[in-house]
């Protein structure tokens, strides 16, 4: 019925030799190629299969007009709704649109593009590469999600495609890492890139504090404090951190000896309890997370106590029904995460607070607009 | 005339964490924290026994408490009613009855499933004495508005009860509690509602994050004053936040601590036409700072009338309790709360584990006690006052003198 005999037939003959609507309706169903997304075999790289399953559609739909069915596989192994290229049916549009094939089909071709030239780029590149086909970078990183999930790669880094960096970082001493690569003193630079295994060297008997900020602007106003950062490596995600800069901060953790405290500053506000907690815990995966750090400000008491405050006005912001409704879901959700006891409770204890005094504060106004201060003499407290 | 207070009792890490909530009823003092624990400690002590023997604690919610109010009546048939509610961080309203020779608490569940999904922030138990008004409970919700429930500790159906011999066992089986819900006072816009009180003259006030005070009528639920806040205002223009408000005994005037940039104010209105009485001040002088009028070196976060009116004690993030003679609107009393000041001294905080002192710890809600709850030598001629810290302690004091 199918096949090549079909282009000789019209309708009509369809029609006699199908009886009912169902029949037809087979009947004319095109012939398929089904291509599945898998596990990556052992023997062969992304690239080879990539290729392989790349000639396999070409094949189908130039040389012998079948239209093709892509199954991903999501990372639960079940199936995901398959994609039909091009799109064939009588009932109305079922499925994802065309247009996802094309995006899949586009992405899968560029990963084997950046393996031939051995490179890797951002997504942010290869979304570049055809903005009217991708549309917008959401939808380029969650179908690179899906194609990883397909094959059970671990990251996408895998795939040679990493996520813009986000982060920066501050090092008073030169940190080895890699082969040959380097982290270069006394300068502001983005959080690099990195292998799975790496490890990071240096001279760590100068290095007595690793702190972490929420904001770009604290972080450039305390690189530019002699005091401050001729002992602490500086590191700030840029308000909600990127998988990089905490993967990065990870590592430092790891490599650095025992003594070296961590510390995190953030806002006064249900958010930034919440960065400081994703810098601390996540539930996907421990390479992401830092137990060692510890969440030292701006508490929202620090700007009570300022006595400075009184004259120039009391830098507090109301909290908005929004930020309340934050604080209240945050909450719920820290006392069901596995954090240790001892950092959940302070994490609490200033969510609780921010709600209790209706009230949440920037970390810029703190000590008279100046962080440097405040972090000083904050360490003193703590001697 | 100053009043001196002396310490009488108190309990240092009487929590784990911050203590959020204060009230006190005849059996006992209640107070919620942060822990999520409601703890109610009984107030008639033997000489020389610990506050923490004698306290009943209950866990409620892991998101902590911050609201708490106590309800206890003795009803027809000698029957004895010992309700508490608390709210949680996660805005749920729970409701104990409290069994006082057991102590055991029972969870009431008298709320619809709408109610339940609610936000509520603050609570209040209102007492009837007149027979023919049944009792109130008031709560405020994160959108601003004012629920109010009647609430009935008996069956409705008269007729049963009228019919049969009183006897013991039937009197108790008729306990039947539950709540009526009347209706809601809306927010004109949303706006958080921080707190409420009701007066025994059947009005209700609700005090706004934006420093707004609205009294409403109980019977009509519409609102018929509306006061604006009057403290310097911050920078930002919104700290103004009502901490408490406060009707006296009689209702006849209306406390308000407010927010004044860093300090904190406390301004006394009457109910009657809605007119300002005043406001309770300090005398500063400075030369920096333009003379400003608070009442506290820090936001005032509770209101206290005694018995009879004359009083009203206030509490600060300065870590003092105020004690003001209302007709006078001057301040008689002024407690400094130390954290060295606790009994026990393993049981002092006057750091934390961060690192931040607590050796003027801010007061977190005061409370006066009437004369005869509290026991012990000048405890049925005077009266008394405790207070909830920063630094995890309960702290009771009586009235000097007299005895």
């Amino acid at each position: 019925m199918k096949g090549q005999t079909s282009s000789k037939r019209s309708l009509i003959d369809y029609m006699k030799c199908s009886p009912t609507r169902k029949d037809f309706e087979e009947a004319l169903e095109p012939e398929v190629r089904i291509i599945k997304l898998t596990k990556l075999q052992k023997s062969h790289t992304v690239e080879s299969e990539i290729d392989m399953l790349l000639s396999l559609a070409k094949n189908g739909i130039e040389q012998h007009a079948e239209h093709i069915v892509i199954t991903l596989e999501g990372s639960n192994g079940q199936v995901k709704n398959p994609l039909n290229y091009p799109f064939y049916g009588f009932e109305r549009l079922q499925g994802p649109p065309a247009a996802k094939s094309a995006v899949l089909m586009s992405l899968m071709s560029r990963i084997s593009a950046i393996a031939k030239q051995k490179e890797s780029c951002t997504i942010r590149d290869v979304f570049y590469m055809n903005v009217e086909l991708y549309q917008n970078q959401q939808i380029v990183s969650d179908s690179l999600r899906e194609i990883a999930d397909a094959f059970q790669v671990t990251d996408l880094n895998e795939l040679g495609i990493y996520a813009a960096q986000k982060g920066l970082c501050f090092t008073p001493v030169d940190l080895h890492f890699d082969i040959g690569k380097i982290i270069i003193h006394n300068q502001k630079s983005l959080v690099p890139l990195m292998s799975p295994s790496v490890h990071f060297s240096g001279d760590w008997l100068r290095v007595k504090r690793i702190i972490v900020v929420e904001k770009d602007a604290i972080f450039s106003k305390l690189v530019e404090n002699a005091s401050v950062c001729k002992d602490c490596i500086l590191i700030t995600g840029k308000g909600f951190p990127d998988w990089l800069t905490r993967h990065f901060l990870h590592k430092l953790m790891v490599c650095c000896p025992p003594r070296v405290e961590f510390e995190i500053y953030t806002d006064s506000d249900p958010y930034g309890i919440d960065i400081a907690l994703k810098y601390t815990f996540n539930c996907v995966k421990t390479e992401y997370q830092c137990p060692r750090l510890t969440y030292r400000g701006v508490m929202i008491q620090d700007l009570l106590h300022d006595r400075n405050a009184a004259r120039n006005g009391l830098q507090l912001l109301n909290l908005s029904a929004r930020d309340f409704r934050y604080a209240s879901n945050l909450l719920a959700r820290l006392e069901n995460t596995a954090l240790k006891n001892s950092k959940k409770r302070v994490l609490t204890r200033e969510l609780q607070r921010q709600m209790f005094y209706q009230k949440k504060a920037e970390m810029n106004t703190v000590h008279g607009a100046n962080f440097a201060q405040y972090l000083l003499a904050k360490s003193h407290i703590l001697k | 005339m100053s009043k001196l207070y002396i310490s009488t009792a108190n309990c240092g890490k009487a929590h784990e964490t911050d203590i959020f909530g204060l009230c006190v009823s005849n059996p006992y003092t209640a107070t919620v924290s942060g822990d999520g624990y409601i703890k109610l400690w009984q107030n008639k002590l033997l000489e020389g026994s610990m506050p923490k023997e004698h306290v009943l604690t209950k866990f409620v919610h892991k998101t902590g408490l911050h609201h708490v109010d106590t309800f206890h009546s003795l009803e027809q048939g000698g029957l004895e009613v010992f309700l508490a509610a608390c709210v949680s961080f996660s805005g749920q309203l729970f409701l104990y009855s409290v069994d006082s020779t057991t102590g055991q608490f029972e969870e009431l569940d008298l709320l619809s499933k709408s109610e339940k999904l609610k936000s509520y922030w603050c609570v209040k138990f209102f007492k009837s004495d007149d027979r023919t008004t049944s009792h109130k409970l008031v709560v405020t919700d994160v959108k601003g508005g004012t629920l109010v429930w009647d609430l009935n500790v008996f069956r409705q159906n008269g007729q049963n009860q009228d019919g049969e011999v009183p006897q013991d066992a039937a009197v108790a089986g008729e306990k039947d509690l539950h709540l009526v819900f009347l209706g809601e006072i809306p927010a004109t816009e949303p706006k958080f509602a921080t707190s409420v009180d009701v007066s025994v003259k059947g009005t209700v006030a609700t005090g706004f994050q934006d420093g707004s005070v609205v009294v409403s009528q109980l019977q009509t639920l519409r609102p018929i004053y509306n006061f604006e806040g009057f403290g310097i205002k911050g920078t930002e223009a919104s700290s103004g936040t009502v901490r408490d408000v406060r009707f006296s005994p009689l209702g006849g005037l209306l406390a308000v601590a407010n927010d004044s940039g860093s300090y904190g104010s406390v301004t006394l209105y009457e109910t009657q036409y809605g007119e300002r009485v005043g406001n309770l001040t300090v005398p500063t002088h400075s030369s920096q700072n333009s003379i400003a009028s608070f009442t506290h070196d820090g936001w005032v976060f509770g209101l206290s009338f005694n018995s009879t009116g004359e009083y009203l004690a206030t509490c600060g993030y300065d870590g003092k309790v105020r004690v003001w003679d209302v007709k006078q609107r001057e301040r008689v009393s002024t407690l400094n709360i130390s954290a060295e000041d606790i009994e026990q001294e393993e049981d002092i905080v006057s750091q934390d584990e961060y690192g931040d002192s607590l050796k003027t710890p801010p007061v977190m809600g005061v409370s006066f006690i009437d004369k005869g709850v509290r026991g012990g030598i000048g405890g049925d001629t005077n009266e008394g006052i405790t207070c909830v810290c920063l630094d995890r302690s309960v702290r009771w004091f009586r009235e000097a003198g007299g005895v």
